[in-house]
């Protein structure tokens, strides 16, 4: 009985097995699809139910439904849909009427940034505001993230004290922006983006600050919001 | 709710909604259940104000719902995904072909403008429909703003259109106020000047409405704080009624068929789910006299007598009063119609000796393999192979008696039972995911011939502007000159696959429709499934038996 070196060391009829017990040789890959036993039956076709025309129909709505609803398509696009689609705020709870009215006043800019490295940006703004505690009013703008968080302390009610302190940094965002011409507090990175945000949130926080229901009233610094405008 | 089922309705969300955020936010909703707003600010990596615009426009559709916290006290909102509701979209071209049936293109239109807009307020809607139908070019003077009016009022009656009051409140969210039945179905008035001003705006034939639209001071039309919205489980039930009209008329006989429909329209004045009011003869016989069917009272007798002994039993005597009442019984009819789904699935997929292998289980209750190969007459491998296959697919259930106390396998009983309810589960699974595949594939056709689909759009778009200004013939043929005959015929197979695609998935969403009715409305529970593994075990044993 050979057995290694090119040949098998045990065969089937050493080990006394029936002849068929043993899986099948996979011979070529595993077909793609489960094969089909039967044929399915042909579509029904158009005349008994009156198919062309539902298609035509569902072809339709779904067109002016996109339409209608898509936010980036300007009103002339949508001349076939004679109502551009207002919300209908009576039906819908507050909070979210607020939270898409904050950008009406500014003219169309790119909405609040995305989250970004806010867990190092927190701990940067906290450092400096220790440190430099006469010149925290130079301290860079925290990018659009404040400005989420900002909504979220304006509705919830328990505002805790993390939110607190973007509230007030947030604040300061206005005041700063004139200000600020040397990137010496700033953080790598981060620059541009918060260079190119500063004139455009301008508007923005002033409304915002417009609105804001009274959460920061345990601000004691002066209130530089109101510099914000000019 | 399966892989399949959430699948198939974020499928449907992303054909509509084309932005992505909608989708974003009710994958979330559904994966963590009701959130308020803050918290899918915080979580998802998308600015507040585009989750509030999505979060509005899915709330006046419905599909994300929004209440009160009542258990925290904090007043706060909480925004809840509803997957139901989510499915319904398939079923919204049934919807609209259903009212331009019954109530003819102010019908039509009026559906369809709030089922585009989710809820709309009555005035709204009659100034957009009236604006449509001028714009598609009907002649104001029979599709003028009364006759909106009326196709309005009578879908209002016939309840195909719900009413909603909101009652503003002081608190986050405006409550809807608890509606009386009578009010349900009432139409608010509009004031007078309301409809001064849309008389008005009809009689000037301006086609520029927008400039007509915003007077200086804003006009109360008097039904700011009642909205409207699609009743779709009317819509069902309608439909419903008509698969049974349909299934009388194929078995029986048209006039079969006529009598079915008016004991149905007879019954809608206090429509239920499970079944109809007891309708008695005399009230059938002077109904279908006015409708015009000419029908002598013992032709009627024998009619009925032989809709009473159809297999299904959804047509019952119930007492003698006015020569025989009856009623139709809406459970045995569904699941009479949902059996010859399965039965016509059985058919095709296993062939017909499973099939009757499946109707003598049902029949005889429970058996056993020696059993079902005995009594079928089909050679053991084969009723093997057909049992276990429907035995995977759901149709069968196992049941394990065993004779002595521990379940050693030869002395126990191993026996098969047909279950209704859990073959449609897993047919309607297996529905759930075809129609995937199918909006799937539909999409990656359209974008692999996007180039091409473009080129024809542009092409056509032409020619369209072409004709309207009247352009001469040669003009036209030297653009239709732009697509080579080999694209056109690219174009023609292309078409002709989406077609089927659609057509596919159209007829999909009825058997959809009446599985899911099914469902609803039959009471029996899934039977518990031992974890046995003995799905596993047979899918082992087709293999082999394959094999052989």
């Amino acid at each position: 009985m050979a057995s290694g070196r090119g040949h098998a060391s045990f065969t089937i009829d050493t080990l006394k097995l029936a002849k068929d017990s043993l899986p099948a040789t996979v011979n070529e890959p595993p077909p793609v699809y489960p094969e089909l036993l039967n044929t399915p039956h042909s579509l029904i076709e158009n005349p008994i139910n009156d198919y062309d025309y539902k298609l035509k129909l569902k072809f339709n709505f779904n067109s002016s439904f996109r339409t209608l609803h898509d936010p980036t398509k300007d009103d002339h696009e949508k001349n076939f849909i004679l109502n551009k689609w207002i919300e209908e705020w009576s039906i819908l709870p507050r909070e979210l009427k607020q939270a898409s009215r904050i950008n009406i006043n500014s003219s169309k800019f790119k909405p609040n940034l995305l989250k970004k490295n806010i867990i190092t940006q927190n701990n940067k703004k906290k450092t400096r505001f220790n440190i430099d505690l006469n010149v925290y009013e130079e301290k860079p703008m925290g990018d659009g993230d404040d400005d989420d968080e900002q909504e979220e302390g304006k509705k919830d009610d328990n505002a805790d004290v993390n939110e607190n302190d973007d509230d007030n940094e947030g604040k300061l965002k206005d005041a700063e922006k004139k200000k600020l011409t040397d990137n010496e507090n700033e953080v790598d990175g981060d620059v541009p983006n918060e260079e190119e945000d500063m004139d455009e949130d301008e508007a923005a926080d002033y409304t915002y600050s417009y609105f804001d229901p009274g959460d920061r009233d345990d601000d004691d610094f002066d209130d530089d919001g109101g510099d914000g405008i000019e | 709710m399966t892989t399949h089922h959430i699948r198939l309705a974020f499928d449907l969300m992303g054909d509509l909604f084309p932005d992505e955020t909608s989708k974003e936010v009710a994958s979330y909703l559904n994966r963590k259940g009701p959130l308020p707003f803050a918290l899918l600010v915080r979580d998802l990596n998308i600015p507040a104000v585009n989750i509030a615009r999505s979060l509005a426009t899915l709330a006046i559709h419905d599909i994300i719902e929004c209440h009160e916290d009542a258990r925290t006290n904090s007043k706060r909102i909480l925004y809840a995904f509803n997957l139901k509701r989510t499915l319904y979209i398939l079923h919204y071209s049934k919807c609209i072909h259903c009212a331009r049936q019954l109530y003819g293109f102010d019908g039509e239109l009026i559906i369809e403008e709030l089922l585009l807009n989710g809820k709309q307020r009555m005035s709204t809607l009659l100034v957009t429909v009236y604006e449509r139908l001028i714009k598609a070019g009907k002649d104001p003077q029979i599709h003028s703003l009364q006759s909106i009016k009326e196709s309005f009022k009578l879908l209002v009656s016939a309840q195909f259109l719900q009413r909603i009051t909101i009652n503003e409140t002081k608190s986050n969210i405006s409550t809807v106020v608890e509606e009386s039945l009578t009010n349900l179905v009432q139409i608010p008035e509009i004031t007078q000047e309301g409809w001064k001003y849309l008389l008005s705006s009809q009689q000037d034939e301006s086609n520029e409405p927008s400039t007509k639209k915003f007077k200086s001071t804003k006009l109360i039309f008097g039904d700011e704080k009642i909205f409207w919205k699609v009743n779709f489980q009317r819509f069902f039930a309608y439909l419903r009624d008509q698969e049974l009209i349909q299934a009388f008329t194929n078995r029986i006989d048209q006039n079969a068929g006529e009598i079915v429909r008016t004991i149905l329209r007879l019954t809608e004045v206090k429509p239920s789910p499970e079944r109809t009011i007891p309708i008695s003869f005399i009230e059938i016989a002077k109904t279908m006299a006015t409708a015009g069917l000419q029908m002598n009272e013992d032709l009627l007798q024998k009619y009925i007598n032989l809709i009473m002994d159809d297999v299904n039993n959804c047509v019952v005597k119930v007492g003698d009063q006015g020569r025989g009442t009856y009623i139709v019984d809406f459970q045995k009819a569904l699941s009479g119609l949902t059996k010859a789904h399965i039965q016509s699935f059985l058919r095709e997929r296993f062939g017909s000796n499973a099939l009757r292998i499946y109707n003598m289980l049902e029949e005889r209750g429970c058996l056993s393999q020696k059993q079902i190969e005995d009594m079928a007459m089909i050679n053991a491998k084969e009723a093997q192979q057909y049992v276990y296959s429907m035995f995977i697919d759901g149709m069968l259930t196992l049941e394990e008696l065993s004779k002595a106390n521990d379940f050693n396998p030869t002395r126990t009983f191993y026996f098969f039972r047909v279950n209704l309810y859990n073959g449609v589960l897993s047919l309607l699974d297996h529905s759930y995911k075809t129609m995937s595949n199918l909006m799937q594939r539909h999409q990656f056709e359209r974008e692999r011939h996007r180039k091409l689909i473009d080129k024809r759009d542009k092409v056509d778009a032409i020619i369209h502007s072409l004709r309207e200004q009247n352009g001469e013939e040669e003009q036209i043929k030297e653009v239709e000159d732009i697509l080579s005959p080999m694209e056109k015929e690219q174009i023609q197979k292309l078409d002709a696959a989406f077609r089927k695609i659609d057509l596919a998935q159209l007829q999909l969403t009825e058997t959809i429709l009446l599985l899911e009715m099914y469902l609803s409305i039959s009471n029996s529970t899934a039977p518990v499934q031992k974890k046995t593994g003995s799905k596993a075990v047979a899918e082992k044993l087709l293999e082999t038996t394959v094999q052989r």
